[in-house]
């Protein structure tokens, strides 16, 4: 019988091999995901600096507010798509923490954009609403990611029903950025999930629709 | 998001697989002009032992196929060994008895509850040194024996030698896919022989040195797979076990899912008492501590992590799935919205993807090369369902197996 036990060496050079060569395709995977989703921040955060000059613009040229407010609510819609994006990459990205760093950089500018708001709905005096929506990034947890599937088709219900009145930011509240735990400070945010309503309120529960949209209307009035 | 330890875990299942069917591809390819091929051998005569209990049903054309068998009969006995049947076998083979004169019937003076006794007691009565140990329901390709017989007279450590074996006439869905898997297990087996490293002579045809069987102690009546156990004690003493691709053997196959899935925990509670029992032989003995031991004890080991990983992922995310729905309703909100459903495939997925790929290949190559043993051709339905469903019962039925195991709950 010739002698096959080589076989076992081959196969094992082989696999290394073919395994290295995936590992490495994965690699460039992953980076190739990581300069995707770079192209599309890099067009955010130009959106943003436009965003910010447009409300100078309002406040030094006397522009209308309504545009500056399609122009806010129009830059939220297309943030929340893109960092949605981003979350699907990034649950699919094994060789590089990358996407988690693009992920604070979205959840700066999602920050800012609060802010900018802010400005904007005190200078103008318009009646739109924030929910900002802090949830746990990293967690394990079955009853905290329970809640925030729960919470994040309950907000988009919510924005689906008053798509003019609703500015929704969700907001990563683990990832260690001073500025977020600052804002949680200041609201008093203890625990994640939590759904900051009108810079006034703060729900964590699950809570009804009808609720939900009772707290944000009856604050108005 | 970085890689975390379940994934790596993943990572180690798909380079095992990977060297498993790249192992095999590199065994086949240098050898695959004459895996069909025999050493020559000329008949001596050869005491055919058939234990039997309750095999009304098969057991004449059992007889009948060993005696079709293209042997020079007067080198040939049959001994049928029956254990205390409670139905009418030992009166059929007796009709056997009285026609022909090398047709030998034993009743064994107790039901022992396995193949093993009734074997050993065969192999004592048997009469000359070569000895084949053949299942009740199973026939053999008329020229099976002669192909076999090469093997042991070519090389003296050679003692035991097994063949293919085949769904005989598959007619369910369940037997078609048991067909499937019975031709890849050939190829597969036959792949091993040529790394000397065949861990079992399956009962319904296999062939023995009866001395070298009565100096290893004969088949452990305690082992549920009493086949399987008594090529790793003739490894540890030193000889060898080959197969014959090119013999033949057509078995009866479970047609029942129940039956199925208890000859299913039979063997796996034989190969887990195997494995404990010559467990302190890893890395010694040859092919047994080198591949043998090592292969039946990670094929164990990830089986059992691969459930119980795939159950703790499965339940976590219906938990997920099932509280949030609750909320949902509660809240009067949607309970699904599209995008939950968006799927951006990792890098594992790609490599889990190129690996069924692979094993499809590997499958399908070996149904090719075993097409004309087969009775009928494989539907691409079969093969399919083979390597999605039928496969993933085998880690169930290894929890099932080690409990009934550990509890002491199992018999033949």
């Amino acid at each position: 019988m010739v002698n096959n036990k080589g076989a076992f060496w081959q196969a094992l050079v082989f696999t290394v091999v073919v395994f290295g060569i995936g590992l490495i395709l994965g690699f460039f995977l992953d980076s190739f995901r990581v300069s995707s989703v770079q192209g599309d921040i890099f067009q955010s955060e130009i959106n943003l600096l436009d965003e910010q000059l447009r409300s100078r613009v309002v406040e030094d040229f006397g522009i209308g507010c309504v545009e500056a407010k399609e122009s806010v609510f129009s830059f939220a819609d297309k943030i929340y798509d893109e960092a949605r994006l981003l979350e699907q990459q990034d649950s699919a990205a094994k060789f590089t923490n990358n996407l988690e760093i693009l992920h604070k950089r979205y959840d700066l500018l999602r920050l800012m954009l609060w802010t900018e708001a802010l400005k904007l709905r005190e200078k103008c005096d318009e009646s739109f609403h924030t929910l900002v929506y802090l949830y746990d990034y990293s967690t394990k947890e079955v009853d905290v990611q329970s809640r925030q599937l729960f919470f994040s088709r309950l907000l988009l219900d919510v924005k689906d029903n008053h798509p003019e009145e609703i500015l929704l930011i969700p907001i990563a509240g683990d990832l260690g950025l001073e500025s977020v735990d600052l804002v949680k400070e200041r609201f008093g945010v203890s625990e994640l999930p939590a759904i900051i309503i009108d810079e006034d309120e703060v729900v964590y529960e699950v809570i009804t629709l009808e609720e939900i949209e009772n707290i944000i209307f009856e604050n108005s009035n | 998001m970085a890689i975390s330890v379940i994934e790596i875990i993943f990572f180690i299942y798909i380079f095992l697989g990977l060297y498993m069917l790249s192992l095999l591809v590199f065994i086949y390819y240098p050898n695959r002009k004459r895996l069909f091929s025999y050493p020559p051998g000329k008949p001596v005569p050869v005491s055919i032992v058939m234990p039997c209990y309750n095999e009304g049903k098969h057991i004449g054309e059992g007889i009948e196929g060993l005696l079709a068998l293209n042997y020079p009969r007067d080198m040939m006995e049959i001994i049928v060994v029956d254990d205390k049947s409670t139905d009418d076998s030992a009166m059929i083979v007796q009709k056997y008895v009285d026609k022909y004169d090398n047709v030998r019937l034993i009743v064994n003076e107790r039901n022992s509850g396995g193949a093993a006794e009734p074997t050993n007691i065969g192999v004592r009565a048997a009469k000359y040194d070569y000895v084949v140990v053949s299942d009740a329901d199973s026939t053999p390709h008329k020229d099976a024996l002669m192909r076999m017989i090469g093997f042991l007279q070519e090389d003296d450590r050679v003692a035991a030698v097994t063949c293919s074996v085949l769904a005989k006439e598959p007619r369910k869905f369940i037997q078609k896919l048991q067909a499937i898997e019975y031709g890849v297990i050939s190829w597969s087996r036959k792949l091993l022989d040529l790394v000397d490293a065949v861990y079992v002579t399956p009962g319904p045809f296999a062939l023995y040195r009866k001395d070298v069987l009565i100096r290893v102690g004969l088949f452990d009546t305690k082992n549920m797979t009493q086949d399987i156990e008594i090529v790793w004690r003739l490894l540890k003493n030193g000889y060898k076990a080959r197969m014959c691709l090119a013999g033949q053997v057509y078995s009866e196959t479970p047609e029942k899912f129940k039956a199925w899935f208890k000859q299913r925990i039979r063997w796996n509670i034989g190969g887990t008492q195997t494995l404990i029992k010559y467990k302190r032989y890893l890395f010694r003995k040859g092919m047994l501590g080198a591949f043998i031991v090592p292969f039946f004890s990670v094929s164990l080991f990830l089986g059992l992590l691969g459930l119980g990983l795939f159950i703790y992922l499965a339940l976590r995310r219906i938990l997920v799935w099932y509280l949030s729905t609750k909320y949902s309703i509660y809240a009067s909100s949607a309970v699904v919205r599209f995008s939950e459903f968006s799927f951006s495939p990792s890098v594992l997925n790609y490599f889990g993807a190129i690996l069924f790929i692979l094993g499809a290949v590997f499958t399908g190559l070996a149904l090719f090369l075993m097409r004309h043993t087969n009775i009928k051709k494989h539907s691409f339905f079969n093969v399919v369902f083979y390597m999605v469903v039928y496969l993933t019962m085998y880690p169930v039925i290894m929890v099932v197996a080690l409990y009934k195991l550990s509890t002491g709950k199992y018999s033949w």
